[in-house]
Order: C-alpha cells, then sequence, then structure tokens
C-alpha cells in the first residue's frame, strides 16, 4: 500500500496499537486505523490496549487482510476530514472523484478471494465491528446468491440441505410464484 | 478469481444478524429461493419479515409493521386449514403448543419457548412473532392474554392484551402488608400491556373503574383456588368493542378499548358456588352467541346452566336461556381449549 504509507508514517508517531491474533501474530497500527473498528475504538476508549489488544476470534491470515482494508479506508477518512479547510471546494471536488475511484478499485481487488475467506472477512468485520468492511462483504455474497436456484446456492457455498422433504415441499407451496 | 475455491469445509455458520444483513439486499425472488437452501435461511428469511408479498411503501409508521399487517390479511394462498400450525417458523420446530386465545378467525398461539407469541391466520397461514415483553418476569402463561381483532370495525388491526398478574401471584400472601391486603381488586387503576398490529410494541394501557371493584386483595387470597384446578388461561369475550374477561367464577370485567375504562360485572354465580367443595364445585367459562355475551356453569351434579347477558346503559341482566342436567365429567371440561 505505496500510497497509504507516507499518512500513516506521520500518525505513526502519536500513538500505535498492537493486534494479536488467534496465532499469536502481532501487528503494529496506527490508532487511526486500529479505531475503524468500532470494537477496538471502545477498548481504547476504555483504556484497556496497553499490552495489545487479543484478538482470538481472527487468524493472522484473515487480520492482515482487515488491517490492509484498515489502512486503505483510514487514508480516505482522514483526506476526507483536512479537505474542507485545505481545498477549494472546486479542487475537493476533483482529488475526491479521483481518491473514490481508486478506493472502489481497491475494494474490487480486495474482493478477489475464494469463498471461504470471504465468510471469515465477514465474521471478523462483524466481530471487530467495522461496518465499512461489513457491508462490502455482505453486498458480495449477496450479489453472488442472486438469480441463484438454492441448489446452486448450496454448492457455490457447501450449505448442507437439512430442510425434510416436506418442509421443502411446503415452501415451494408458499412461494411457488417464484419457483414458476 | 473463484477458480481457485476449494470449499471443502462447510463455511463457518453465520450469525443471524449477518444472514438478515445479507439475504436483505435481495429482491424477493432470490429470498424465495434462499428459504429453500436450508433451515437457518429460511429462519431468517421468516422471522425477519424479509418476503413482503409486494414491496410496501415506507410510511411512517415504519414499512415493518405495515408488511406483517399484508401478511396476515392477505388473501388464503390454500384453502385447507392447518390445525397444527406447523406453518409457524418457531426457534424451536416441532415443540409443542398451546392456543391462548383466538379471535374472529385469528388465533394467539404461544410457541415452544415460554416467551413466544404469535398471532396467525390459520386461514391464509400468515403469521406475526410478537416481541418479546419488556418485563420478563412476566411470561404470558401466568398472565391472561386476550386477542382483540374485529374485521367488521376495523379490518386491518388487532391487538393483544396482556392482564397483570393478580397480587397474590406476585407476592406470597405471607409477606403482603395489612395495607396490601385491603387494596381493592381490581385496582381502581388497572395497568395492562397492549402490543397492536399498528406498533407492534408493548405499551401500557391504564383501564380506570368505573363503579365497585369485586373485592379486597384479601378477599382474592381467601377463595383462591388451587392452581392446577385453575384452567392455565381464563376465558374472554370480544364483543361490541369490549373486552369480557372472565376473572373468577363469581366475577367479569368488561374492559372498553376505546374509552379505556373498566367495569367489574358480577357473574349469575355467586361466591360459595365457585368455591364448593370437590364434588359440588360449578366450573364456568364465558363464550359469545351470536352478538351476546353467554355465561355458563355446569355443576358437580350435571346441571348446566347458560345464561345471555342483557345490557342496557349502565344496567346489566342475566337472562337465563338454557338449564339442563348433561353427562360430563369435570376433566373434560377443564381439559378444553378456549
Amino acid at each position: 500500500m505505496a500510497s497509504a504509507g507516507s499518512g500513516d508514517e506521520k500518525a505513526a508517531a502519536a500513538a500505535m496499537i498492537t493486534l494479536i491474533s488467534s496465532d499469536n501474530e502481532k501487528f503494529e497500527v496506527t490508532e487511526a486505523t486500529a479505531t475503524l473498528s468500532q470494537t477496538i475504538r471502545h477498548m481504547i476508549e476504555d483504556g484497556c490496549t496497553d499490552g495489545g489488544v487479543p484478538l482470538p476470534n481472527v487468524t493472522s491470515k484473515i487480520l492482515a487482510r482487515v488491517i490492509e482494508y484498515c489502512k486503505k479506508h483510514a487514508t480516505a477518512a482522514a483526506g476526507e476530514e483536512g479537505s474542507s479547510s485545505s481545498f477549494s471546494d472546486a479542487a475537493f471536488l476533483e482529488v475526491d472523484r479521483a481518491f473514490l475511484e481508486e478506493l472502489e478499485e481497491f475494494d474490487d481487488a480486495f474482493l478477489e478471494v475464494d469463498r471461504a475467506t470471504l465468510f471469515d472477512l465477514i465474521l471478523a468485520a462483524n466481530y471487530l465491528d467495522i461496518k465499512g468492511l461489513l457491508n462490502l462483504t455482505c453486498q458480495k455474497v449477496a450479489d453472488s446468491v442472486k438469480g441463484k436456484t438454492p441448489e446452486q446456492i448450496r454448492e457455490m457455498y457447501n450449505i448442507v440441505n437439512d430442510l425434510t422433504p416436506e418442509e421443502e415441499a411446503e415452501i415451494r407451496r408458499e412461494t411457488q410464484w417464484a419457483f414458476e | 478469481m473463484q477458480a481457485t475455491d476449494t470449499v471443502a469445509a462447510p463455511p463457518p455458520a453465520l450469525p443471524d444478524d449477518v444472514l438478515e444483513d445479507i439475504l436483505s439486499r435481495l429482491p424477493a425472488r432470490s429470498l424465495a429461493a434462499s428459504r429453500r437452501v436450508c433451515k437457518a435461511w429460511r429462519d431468517v428469511v421468516d422471522e425477519r419479515q424479509l418476503l413482503a408479498p409486494a414491496a410496501a411503501p415506507p410510511t411512517a409508521l415504519g414499512a415493518r409493521p405495515l408488511r406483517q399487517l399484508q401478511r396476515l390479511l392477505a388473501r388464503p394462498s390454500t384453502t385447507s386449514i392447518n390445525g397444527k400450525f406447523s406453518f409457524i417458523t418457531r426457534e424451536k420446530p416441532f415443540g409443542s403448543h398451546t392456543v391462548l386465545n383466538h379471535c374472529n378467525g385469528l388465533v394467539l398461539d404461544s410457541g415452544d419457548r415460554r416467551s413466544a407469541m404469535y398471532v396467525c391466520n390459520p386461514m391464509t397461514r400468515r403469521w406475526v412473532c410478537l416481541p418479546p415483553h419488556h418485563d420478563d418476569r412476566y411470561q404470558h402463561q401466568q398472565r391472561r392474554t386476550f386477542l382483540v381483532f374485529d374485521p367488521a370495525v376495523s379490518p386491518a388491526q388487532w391487538e393483544v392484551l396482556m392482564a397483570p398478574l393478580e397480587p397474590h401471584k406476585e407476592k406470597a400472601a405471607k409477606d403482603m402488608e395489612p395495607e396490601e391486603r385491603m387494596m381493592e381488586w381490581p385496582p381502581a387503576m388497572w395497568r395492562w400491556s397492549v402490543v397492536s398490529s399498528i406498533a407492534l410494541e408493548w405499551e401500557e394501557k391504564v383501564f380506570v373503574r368505573v363503579g365497585e371493584a369485586a373485592g379486597t386483595v384479601a378477599e382474592l387470597l381467601m377463595h383462591e383456588l388451587d392452581d392446577e384446578l385453575e384452567p392455565q388461561w381464563r376465558y374472554g369475550a370480544y364483543c361490541h368493542g369490549a373486552l369480557y374477561m372472565h376473572c373468577r367464577g363469581e366475577f367479569i370485567s368488561r374492559l372498553s378499548l376505546s374509552t379505556s375504562k373498566y367495569r367489574v360485572i358480577k357473574s349469575p354465580i355467586d361466591l360459595a358456588e365457585c368455591h364448593g367443595g370437590e364434588d359440588e364445585r360449578v366450573l364456568s367459562s364465558i363464550g359469545k352467541s351470536g352478538n351476546r355475551v353467554c355465561f355458563a356453569a355446569l355443576d358437580g351434579l350435571g346441571q348446566l346452566r347458560v345464561w345471555m347477558l342483557n345490557e342496557s346503559g349502565e344496567e346489566t341482566k342475566w337472562l337465563l336461556k338454557h338449564h339442563s342436567v348433561v353427562n360430563l365429567r369435570y376433566e373434560q371440561m377443564t381439559g378444553d381449549g378456549p
């Protein structure tokens, strides 16, 4: 993340937070990056982040991806905050548009993961309460389900069908319009 | 990108809130397909009411109650009536359930777990799960709960009313202060809980008494029936915009929903009859016949009497309409549903 680097380094002097994954790997992040997670924000506010924040529900593989997302979006948030005072409106809009496009590209690339990772990212985003990431990943799953048959959805996410034939028949009857 | 997919193990189960977040982004047709994926997906679509019959416009009330109303009052999709209420997707499928009350075609059913109540229309198989009561000391099976619905007056509205606990059920008699025992019952300000189809939230509704109380808390204690002899619910009848609640054998309360006032009506049988010995005890019930409230009493000798309530203004009178001897055992009467 070359573009995010310079902004991060400036803030780094202020406050760093250590996040510890379930497999005991340590990640140093700036407070601005970490507080994209409401869960961590509350921990910082309560002053219980000394000695690192253990995240027993998140593996290092997933945490690395989550931090990657947060770094990028923390920079975006910082840019928005500073912009109103330092740019004229026209200039700001131009910068904004360019940055949003870049962010969108980043998000698209970020979602290029296998489906198991996608589910893990959703669980991590839910646990850490990162709204943007949760929104992004949930939308990805929703898009993949849209227009699919129940059989295709089950196959795609390897979901076991635990409905009895009677229940399935009842569902079919109730929403017949959808299967015509 | 997804060429590398190797989803061998089932993915971790997503919490219901997350699954709701995902599924709520889907159009109706995909939602319908999602209901057939597995139980967890079906339950989220049903319990979170994601699948509305038509895209209801969001209103000041919020889209959800409106959708639920539409679901409930929609035309029947099938003409057979499901008497086991298995169409309700409960927290725990295949458990037992109890019909707590019914009114003009709608049924108030209690779920497997004691806290859940459902208003459903067995004809259309549409149903709504009521929100849990904010005060969980009060479980509905200990309180009397009534469903009120009159399609002739207001086809799109129903209400569920829950009576407060009687004082002796909230506090053991020996712990009561003398002044508590001397309190009138029912109280001058009778605080009920109400949930309506519009708000779908429990709210307090205070009924103000007009006229005399039935007695005092002490009298209530003195004549308390054993819990097992008392039916789990008590019968009620909804008639002309008022709920007639069979409080105890000897009295009925008439609660007017529009004026929030209530009055105590003495039943045609007296206290001695209600609390006689094992063989003499009179079992009673209220119901509705045509547009009138009626009261039935059965004594130990098999004497069945039925009265009709004649109301003219403030005056109430019981008219004996039926008197016969039947061959019926107590258990058959106490065991029956409303």
